[in-house]
């Protein structure tokens, strides 16, 4: 039982360390918990035992597979969630407590698994080794435009009604609480009134080669954003959309950062209509009419545009507006002839430049309800 | 209570879950921690504790969260009117104003919500918060408390601790990110669409009349449906209602005419519909009749 303990602790360490996880003694001695109430039998419960205990959200469960696999052999295999092909770098084993295998030499890091895995498997992927930074050169000015962009959103008052202080619909139950204060005379009138919206909003970088020298930029930007407000979300895409919000929020905010990011996301090439499709059908139901989607992309697509229009019709439908950021706007003679900029066009609000990030603010302005 | 009880009993009610929600569920009811259920809308995590609570001969106490919910509407409110009636009754009792107020603010002008009424249930009942995701932030943060501690403080009568802790189940369809804060307090499980076998055996659960052509064709098209890019996509719930009212017509076997008369039952968006339509092959295999979004293939077995 010591060692079980003494792996559990370990693997719980290597979630922390290398997957980002965020545990804490309390997980561990949950973790333990459930591992003495389902017992160690059947490998598998083991495994459905911790996941329930470990993992928080969806996203985490794929890294949690893997990193299950790799320190207690193969024993998710079968599962229902899907998981990214592996990369397979040691072959020393080590048995563990359970009777299973542990691989846990010679294993890559996160970065050089990433980097293999994209070489393998992705018919499109870089080769580039260079792994996005957020630098703190521009960062102020990032940091002015996002709370620009946040305070100039007004989306008008929601229609729910909620206690105001000048509202105009009377809230009895309120107001028969008040006046328990003046001996049952209802002096103190209090009401009900409609609410600002507050407003969010999704910024979706495209993370393809072509788009590689504006990466900084936007991803400051993103990080701005995300340091600014609670309600902005960040995805990147090039062959498959990542949601980096997260990653974003847990940069420490006094050095330089540089963002690690699994799977095909970085430096590969573009699928936009795939990668937007997947995004309005992933997050529909949060994207309502209290949101902005800012889309920064050339609009450069090797597939057509019908996917590509489909997402941005659902997008258009379902938000409160589409930004467009384009870092072609301002060459001498553009005109949006890429076959996805010609799609996208009857769909976008305001189709703006890249190096200028306060006019999406102003662009944000005119949506004003 | 083993998972492979937890499994046989929801067996025995019609609810076929995965071995993962069993596990949670032992381990929930074990480690005494709320489960949170993420998951599409129509895979049955609202369901689910309704089956555990039939399962533990408990009460099921459900919160349903919407936007703009309080405490007030959750938790407990005091019974004004009733206060007012007994102030106005007692002036002429000359009480003195800490005898009036200890009056008023006691349990018997209590209005109990939900969570107090679980807080206070001398049978561990199961607490359904259903949809947590529809909260707002500022009531999510009011819930740490009493899923961390059981326990609810109300000003005017001090800390209240639950007597039994109820077997807490949340569930969310992922409109909102929830915060880690509240993630932090529960154990974790996804509930995804069932595979073609399992919804087979759910609808076979369900239905136990169903011919057994008719369940594998609807879960096999349901399967290819939940491919496509639709608005809204069917769940399981949404099969279950497909397969009864195909059984209500008399139905032994998909064909074109069945699913133009039924297809509302699973596509309840207009978009959806026309997308379907337009995807329809031009010229079906003879052999394989056309369901409108390609045609199905399940002559397994």
């Amino acid at each position: 039982m010591a060692d079980l303990t003494r792996s559990v602790l370990a693997f719980i360490k290597l979630l922390d360390r290398e997957y980002g996880f965020e545990l804490g003694h309390a997980d561990a001695h949950d973790a333990l918990a459930a591992i003495h109430a389902i017992g160690v039998r059947s490998k598998r419960r083991f495994h459905h035992a911790l996941r329930a205990v470990l993992c928080s959200q969806s996203e985490q469960i794929a890294p949690f597979d893997r990193a299950f696999d790799r320190f207690f052999g193969n024993a998710s295999q079968g599962q229902r969630q899907p998981r990214p092909p592996q990369t397979k770098a040691g072959n020393e084993h080590h048995h563990s407590p359970l009777g299973g295998r542990r691989e846990i030499h010679d294993e890559p890091s996160p970065a050089q698994a990433w980097q293999a895995m994209r070489a393998r498997f992705s018919p499109v992927a870089a080769t580039t080794d260079a792994q996005p930074a957020i630098s703190e050169n521009g960062l102020g000015k990032a940091l002015v435009d996002a709370s620009r962009l946040i305070a100039a959103l007004h989306l008008g008052r929601s229609r729910r009604w909620k206690p105001h202080v000048r509202g105009s619909r009377l809230d009895i139950r309120r107001t028969l609480r008040s006046s328990l204060r003046s001996g049952g005379d209802p002096l103190y009138l209090r009401t009900f009134g409609h609410p600002r919206r507050n407003p969010r909003i999704m910024l979706v970088i495209d993370a393809s080669r072509s788009m590689a020298e504006h990466a900084p930029k936007l991803l400051q930007f993103g990080y701005a954003l995300s340091r600014r407000s609670t309600r902005a979300r960040v995805f990147v895409f090039s062959t498959a959309l990542t949601e980096i919000t997260r990653a974003l929020r847990r940069l420490p905010q006094d050095r330089e950062r540089a963002i690690l990011l699994s799977g095909e996301t970085w430096g590969g090439g573009t699928r936009l209509g795939t990668a937007l499709r997947d995004f309005a059908k992933t997050y529909q139901s949060r994207i309502d009419a209290d949101t902005l989607v800012v889309i920064a992309s050339d609009g450069l697509d090797a597939a057509g545009a019908g996917e590509l229009r489909e997402a941005l019709r659902r997008l258009h439908r379902a938000s409160a507006g589409i930004v467009w950021l384009n870092p072609h706007v301002r060459a001498p003679g553009f005109t949006p002839t890429a076959r996805a900029m010609q799609a996208a066009l009857p769909y976008v609000s305001a189709l703006l430049d890249i190096s200028d990030l306060r006019a999406v603010s102003e662009a944000a302005h005119a949506l004003r309800r | 209570m083993t998972a492979d009880d937890i499994a046989r009993r929801f067996a025995e009610r019609g609810y076929i879950g995965g071995e993962e929600l069993s596990v949670a569920l032992e381990l929930m009811l074990a480690l005494e921690k709320p489960l949170l259920i993420e998951g599409p809308a129509g895979v049955g995590k609202t369901e689910s504790a309704k089956v555990l609570a039939d399962v533990l001969q408990t009460r099921l106490i459900r919160l349903q969260c919407y936007e703009g919910l309080d405490a007030a509407s959750a938790l407990y409110e005091w019974n004004y009117p009733k206060q007012l009636l007994r102030i106005r009754l007692t002036e002429a009792e000359h009480e003195s104003v800490e005898e009036r107020e200890s009056e008023i603010f006691s349990e018997a002008f209590l209005l109990r919500r939900p969570l107090l009424e679980a807080i206070l249930e001398e049978r561990a009942p199961v607490l359904l918060i259903d949809e947590i995701d529809r909260a707002d932030e500022a009531f999510e943060a009011f819930l740490l408390e009493l899923l961390g501690e059981f326990q609810v403080t109300i000003p005017e009568l001090g800390t209240i601790r639950a007597r039994r802790r109820p077997a807490v189940i949340l569930t969310s369809n992922r409109s909102r990110e929830l915060s880690d804060a509240l993630r932090r307090r529960c154990l974790y499980v996804w509930i995804d669409y069932p595979s073609v076998e399992t919804e087979i055996a759910i609808l076979h659960a369900r239905l136990p009349k169903i011919n057994a052509r008719l369940a594998e064709q609807i879960a096999e098209f349901m399967r290819q449906l939940r491919e496509q890019p639709l608005q809204k996509v069917p769940g399981v719930a949404e099969s279950l209602d497909w397969a009864a009212a195909l059984m209500r017509l008399h139905r032994d076997e998909l064909d074109e005419r069945s699913i133009a008369q039924t297809i509302g039952c699973i596509v309840k968006v207009q978009d959806d519909w026309e997308r379907l339509r337009s995807q329809r092959p031009s010229a079906p295999a003879e052999s394989e009749p056309d369901y409108g979004i390609g045609s199905v293939r399940a002559h397994r077995g």
